[in-house]
Parts: structure tokens; C-alpha cells; sequence
């Protein structure tokens, strides 16, 4: 039997533009047909919370996100209760400053996937936390073509 | 806060190893690090001399993720110190604090340049 290639949409939320880049990059070293041979990724990336809430699509697999969006009408926390109540299944990956221990708790509550602190080992922790979100992803049941 | 300056403020070497070789991508990422920085410079000392201290968090806040990515630590530490000040309107070691992180960020605008001039003009 042939499986049908599950498609993967990554969607990637940082309004500061070096670490926008900065993120894109890692993301799409981490997503990678070659890599994931049952997977194709579809990376999309935005700065504007707006922009990208505009053009988020319902079957969004995973959101990194940045909790601290300079925006005075919607911070990280807004657009993660718009996926939340818009989006399937989409796992939420909160990436931000150091945060207090009960911010972190309570974005966990929420029903975030993961909350990844910016530090100088955010490559891996991200890395690890999207081959999480896969490793959910690739569990469900596949569709046969 | 400090006011010892340390010889080198930011390491490339995180950025470099982000690029793999990738050349365009590296001289882009600096670019862009340039960018951010000067605009981070105007803005806090703008919202500072305008009492904003709100905003002014908001623009130290901002340039912390790229600063912590060059291993900044010192410019970092004031970043955060400015940001605290900012949300907690505790002006009272603002301006000595703004000296220290202006001189620092001047010399990481430099140090930006001068990589992109190496990476640019290779020898």
C-alpha cells in the first residue's frame, strides 16, 4: 500500500527580525524532507501577529511563537487563544525571555505544547521540542492514497 | 551593570555556525543585527528623554534575544536592567545605566561593521 506524504505546516511568530531569521533558519534545518522521509514541511514565517492570524490556516501543525510581541493589541498570549479556539490540532511552542516560573506554569496550563526559554541553547531545546511535536504527528493514524 | 568594557563584545560564532557556510545568509543576519541595533539605540534613549518608560522597556526588550544570540552578556545584563527600570519606573540608576549600555552598543555597531567589512572584502 502507498501512504500519501503527511504535510507539515509550520507556522513561526517573532516580530524582531534577527531572531524571525534567526528562527526560519533553525526551523527549516530541523524540518527536512531528507530527514523526515515521510514528511513534507511547509515553513511559512511572520512578524505581524495580524498578518499571520489573517492567513493562519485551520490545519497549521505547529506555531513557534513569541510570548512578548510588541503589539498593542495582541500580545503572545492572544494569538495563542486564537489558534487554540480556531486551529484543529496545532501545538503551540511558546519561544521567549526568560519568563518567572509561574508565567511558564500558567502558559503550560493553557494548553501550551512547549515554552522554550531564548538562550544560547535554544537550538537544541527547540529541536527537541518539534521532534516532539512529530513524533505526535507521525503517531496518527496515516492516510492511505 | 558594568563599566568595564570587555575586548570584544559580541561572538559571531553562534551566527556562524547558524549560517553552515552560508554566506548571503551570514552577511544578512549582520545586516539586520545592524539594523536592530540602531533602531534599539534611538528608540530607548528616545522614550527615555520622553519619559515613556513603558516604550523604553519595550525597545530593550527588543534587542535582548539578538544580544543574548551574540553572546553579549554584559550589553544583555543592562538590557535587562533597562527593561526593569522601565516596567517598574525606577528612573534612579537610569542614566548611569543608559551610559554604560550606549558605550556598549557604539562598540557593538562597530564590531558588526567591521565583521561585515571582513566578510564582505574577504582577504
Amino acid at each position: 500500500m502507498k501512504f500519501r506524504k503527511k504535510i507539515i505546516k509550520v507556522v513561526i511568530l517573532e516580530d524582531d527580525d534577527y531572531y524571525n531569521k534567526a528562527l526560519n533558519r533553525y526551523i527549516k534545518n530541523i524540518c527536512n524532507g531528507a530527514v523526515y522521509l515521510d514528511l513534507d514541511f511547509d515553513i511559512k514565517s511572520y512578524k505581524d501577529p495580524e498578518d499571520c492570524i489573517e492567513k493562519l490556516e485551520k490545519d497549521t501543525t505547529i506555531m513557534i511563537l513569541d510570548h512578548n510581541l510588541s503589539n498593542e493589541e495582541l500580545n503572545g498570549l492572544d494569538v495563542f487563544e486564537i489558534v487554540r479556539e480556531y486551529c484543529d490540532d496545532c501545538k503551540v511552542i511558546v519561544v521567549s525571555e526568560q519568563q518567572s516560573a509561574h508565567v511558564t506554569a500558567e502558559l503550560m496550563r493553557k494548553g501550551v505544547f512547549d515554552y522554550i526559554d531564548k538562550t544560547v541553547s535554544t537550538k537544541n531545546r527547540i529541536g527537541s521540542a518539534i521532534q516532539k511535536a512529530l513524533d505526535a504527528e507521525l503517531n496518527k493514524p496515516r492516510v492511505a492514497s | 551593570m558594568s563599566a568595564r568594557v570587555p575586548e570584544k563584545i559580541l561572538d559571531f560564532s553562534n551566527l556562524r555556525e547558524l549560517s553552515e557556510g552560508d554566506q548571503e545568509f551570514y552577511v544578512d543576519m549582520l545586516q539586520t543585527f545592524r539594523d536592530g541595533c540602531k533602531r534599539g539605540l534611538v528608540d530607548i534613549e528616545k522614550n527615555m528623554r520622553q519619559k515613556n518608560f513603558d516604550k523604553m522597556a519595550d525597545s530593550a526588550h527588543k534587542l535582548c534575544s539578538s544580544f543574548m544570540h551574540m553572546q553579549a552578556n554584559e550589553v544583555y545584563k543592562d538590557l535587562k536592567l533597562i527593561e526593569k527600570m522601565g516596567r517598574e519606573n525606577d528612573t534612579e540608576k537610569l542614566e548611569i545605566t543608559w551610559k554604560s549600555l550606549k558605550s556598549n552598543l557604539m562598540i557593538s555597531l562597530e564590531e558588526v561593521l567591521k565583521e561585515l567589512e571582513n566578510t564582505q572584502t574577504p582577504h
